[in-house]
């Protein structure tokens, strides 16, 4: 359903997320996110893979960008393929994207 | 030039216009005292009576208006039952505001009047306690009253809503996902959701399965403030939900401006008005300010001001929208429009002749081209002058009213059929002939409701009014269910006055158009509605002069039924231009069933005076003969088989030529007296043509057979 892939070998070091970011896996998202943000400084989080997001994922992107905003860390979150599904559903719910949340991985 | 008049004109023109509607909505909640849709209409009308002409300090008007009107908000507010008291007060009310706005005219009001206004006044003040006084007092009802409740918002009518909704924070945990309600409302009408992601904590502190989301949410919809409830049926336990109603469909409200955005903000409780006034006072932007001075977050500013651009785009809409789907144009300009067509069509006719005669394929296919384009006019302006008989039947319901209750009857008015349409111009033909029919449905034909007792009949009569399309006719009926006429005492009537002798030649048809002879009545005394023999005839001089015939079929003590035939417009008549001798007729195509080469057509009867059309034995008539049109017969004279209501007879002319569109000219004093010519036309080349009163040939054929 969901599977997350934490690679420190890239620099910045980068967190792929595949397949549903849900009610049913934010519990486990959750996790391995703080694990990814304990370990590094400087964090992408590539959403290319994301096949579905509802408003508990939605909810979890918007912690991650404030925690990119109050801690010291640098985190992006890169939406990738998965962009047009995150417009779909900010739009859906009336909200504006988080400031964090932009760009293409390359970038 | 102001097409309209002065603005003070139009208000005039409106409120008239709004006074009908007033009375209609009355006449039905006499009938339904329960009609919302009618309470709301009528509360409507005097509120924007009222409204308006507060513009013009027509204060007499506005004054006697509100009084009417906060009883009516009572009566909406479901703390006041509708009465015939009411009714009858209010129908009362709607004649003097008439009255006061005449008077707007001179710009006084004489004592009278204004006795008459403190009269009613002072009346319609009983209806009202002092809460509901206190309550109507201001100016304009809901839009200066507070927050609505929600009984008011259950009807029809746009409402803008902002609602408030702060899902409980195990929302996910049970399964009532925010964004299905979020949908489920967008499914209502138009919608503006503003989430607030304010309250997620970042990743450290986030419980992920727990709902941080919020939103505020504009929806503008006519479904009515319960079925936005309804929406939140299942989480209305749990979550924050607040409903206000923040804009509405107001006559009044012609504006499209809305509220500062400091008022937005106090109205939903983010600041309070003490903060804004500090801040306003220092003169710099407002939403920067408040931000600044940590009154309100960016998201809130942010959210305020979406709505301000919300709801200004729904009344801009709005607006938009009322302007442009109708515009009010003055009648006798669409007449003057349709006259300018049915010359149009003249001069065409002419062009296509001279099209003809100079044997030009390009000139013939512009004129072909020509003829559809102008059909499409034609058609298009004939269409901008019809108009619905609701209009016409409507206003007979207080006629029937009041006039049962003077005569002391009970009369029932139903209306059927009331969405056909009809020239404006024939609708208007038609008033009077049907105030005189109906007057005398009540006044001779409906029993008292003892008599109706007695009969073993339902206390309360039934007068009908029922219009329906017939060919290119409109047939209206007026049907009671009273005594009937006697046929016998008719006859005997029409004997006396030497109108017939006393064979027994005359069908009961014959013996019933009696009724129309000048100052026939058996009515042995005139009553102040009816009786005096003054009027039948006028009846049916007045539906003729529109082309139109009467029939009447009655059954003593079962009711009478008035069938009345009219042209469906009276302005452009499709026709087929026939000769006799050196003269040119017109037929009216809507009339014609067949046409034959009378050589082709067996003689029957004794005297070969009728004809047998595909086996059915019809009269025919010679209009040579008729018209007393000299010189010798045709050679090929031809048959137009005719037929008015299944009434059929055969028309002998000389030759057949062409179908001809034309406007109808009425005939000069020469003419008026000829039977069996209703009008004339010019034909494209000059010469005139005569239109055949076909009705009235109908009638005269037949009833020659029947001699």
């Amino acid at each position: 359903m969901m599977r997350t892939e934490f690679d420190t070998t890239k620099k910045p070091a980068q967190l792929d997320i595949e397949g549903e970011m849900s009610f049913a896996t934010v519990s486990d998202l959750h996790a391995a996110l703080l694990t990814a943000c304990d370990e590094v400084e400087e964090l992408v989080v590539s959403l290319d893979k994301v096949t579905g997001i509802d408003a508990a994922g939605l909810q979890l992107l918007f912690a991650v960008c404030r925690y990119a905003e109050k801690s010291k860390k640098t985190v992006r979150v890169v939406p990738g393929a998965a962009a047009e599904r995150i417009d779909r559903i900010l739009e859906f719910s009336g909200l504006t994207a988080p400031v964090c949340l932009a760009g293409d991985i390359a970038q | 030039m102001n097409e309209l008049g002065s603005p003070l004109e139009t208000f005039r023109e409106e409120a008239r216009e709004l006074l009908e509607q007033l009375e209609q909505h009355l006449m039905q909640l006499e009938e339904d005292p329960a009609d919302h849709d009618s309470i709301d209409g009528a509360f409507r009308a005097l509120h924007t009576i009222k409204g308006s002409g507060n513009m013009f300090d027509l204060d007499d008007l506005v004054g006697f208006t509100h009084i009417v009107e906060a009883v009516f908000v009572r009566v909406r507010d479901g703390k006041l039952p509708v009465s015939r008291e009411l009714i009858d007060l209010s129908l009362q009310a709607r004649d003097h505001i008439s009255l006061l706005l005449t008077a707007t005219e001179s710009g006084t009001l004489d004592t009278e009047v204004a006795e008459r206004s403190r009269l009613l006044s002072v009346a319609f003040e009983e209806y009202l306690d002092a809460e509901t006084s206190a309550v109507s007092g201001g100016v304009a009802g809901k839009q200066n009253s507070e927050a609505p409740k929600d009984s008011e918002h259950e009807s029809e009518g746009e409402c803008t809503y902002r609602i408030e909704f702060t899902p409980a924070a195990d929302s996910f945990l049970t399964g009532a996902n925010p964004l299905l309600i979020l949908n489920e409302l967008a499914e209502l009408g138009t919608i503006l959701k503003i989430g607030y992601c304010e309250a997620i904590p970042d990743l450290k502190e986030i419980e992920p399965e727990y709902c941080y989301l919020r939103w505020v949410i504009l929806l503008t919809t006519d479904q009515g403030e319960n079925a936005v409830r309804d929406v939140f049926i299942f989480v209305e336990g749990s979550a924050e939900i607040k409903i206000d109603v923040i804009d509405e469909a107001d006559p009044l409200i012609g504006e499209s401006g809305y509220k500062r955005l400091g008022e937005i903000l106090v109205d939903r409780g983010e600041i309070n008005p003490k903060d804004l006034e500090s801040a306003v006072s220092s003169k710099s932007y407002i939403g920067e300010l408040l931000v600044k001075k940590g009154f309100v977050s960016e998201e809130q500013i942010n959210s305020a001001l979406q709505e301000q651009n919300y709801v200004r785009d729904i009344r801009e809409n709005r607006r938009t929208v009322e302007t442009s789907t109708t515009i009010k144009v003055k009648v006798e300009k669409l007449d003057e429009l349709v006259n300018l067509v049915g010359e149009f069509v003249t001069m065409h006719a002419g062009i296509a002749m001279v099209a003809e005669r100079k044997n030009d394929q390009d000139f013939r296919a512009a004129a072909e081209q020509m003829e559809g384009l102008i059909r499409q006019v034609r058609d298009l302006s004939i269409e901008l002058h019809m108009v619905p008989v609701e209009i016409l039947f409507s206003g007979y319901r207080r006629l029937v009213r009041d006039l049962s209750e003077d005569l002391s009857k009970q009369v029932q008015l139903k209306l059927e059929g009331t969405e056909t349409e009809l020239d404006k111009n024939v609708i208007d033909s038609l008033k009077d002939p049907l105030l005189h029919i109906i007057r005398n449905s009540i006044d001779h034909g409906i029993e008292s409701p003892e008599v109706r007792t007695k009969k073993g009949k339902p206390p309360t009569g039934t007068l009908r009014l029922s219009a329906y399309y017939s060919g290119a006719s409109v047939v209206i009926q007026v049907v009671d269910d009273g005594a009937g006429m006697d046929v016998e005492r008719i006859r005997q009537k029409g004997i006396e006055r030497g109108v017939i002798d006393s064979s027994d030649r005359y069908s009961e048809q014959d013996i019933l158009q009696l009724i129309f002879a000048p100052g026939f009545s058996t009515n042995e005394e005139a009553t102040n509605v009816s009786g005096r023999g003054v009027g039948m005839d006028v009846v049916r001089r007045n539906i003729e002069a529109i082309g139109g015939s009467i029939r009447i079929q009655t059954e003593k003590d079962v009711g009478t039924t008035l069938s009345i035939r009219i042209p469906l417009t009276l302005a452009i008549v499709d026709g087929l231009l026939s000769r006799i001798g050196d003269s040119l007729y017109l037929i009216n195509l809507s009339y014609i069933v067949e046409c034959l080469d009378l050589k082709d057509v067996r003689t029957a009867g004794n005297g070969g005076d009728m004809i047998d059309f595909r086996g059915e034995i019809v009269p025919f008539l010679d209009l040579r003969r008729y018209f007393g049109v000299e010189g010798a017969a045709a050679e090929h004279p031809q048959l137009v088989v005719v037929a008015i209501e299944e009434k059929k007879i055969g028309l002998v002319v000389d030759a057949l030529l062409d179908k001809y569109q034309s406007v109808i000219k009425s005939l000069g004093k020469i003419y008026e007296r000829v039977e069996g010519i209703s009008g004339a036309i010019i034909l494209g080349d000059g010469k005139p043509a005569l239109m055949l009163d076909v009705d009235r040939l109908v009638k005269v054929t037949r009833d020659e057979v029947k001699k």
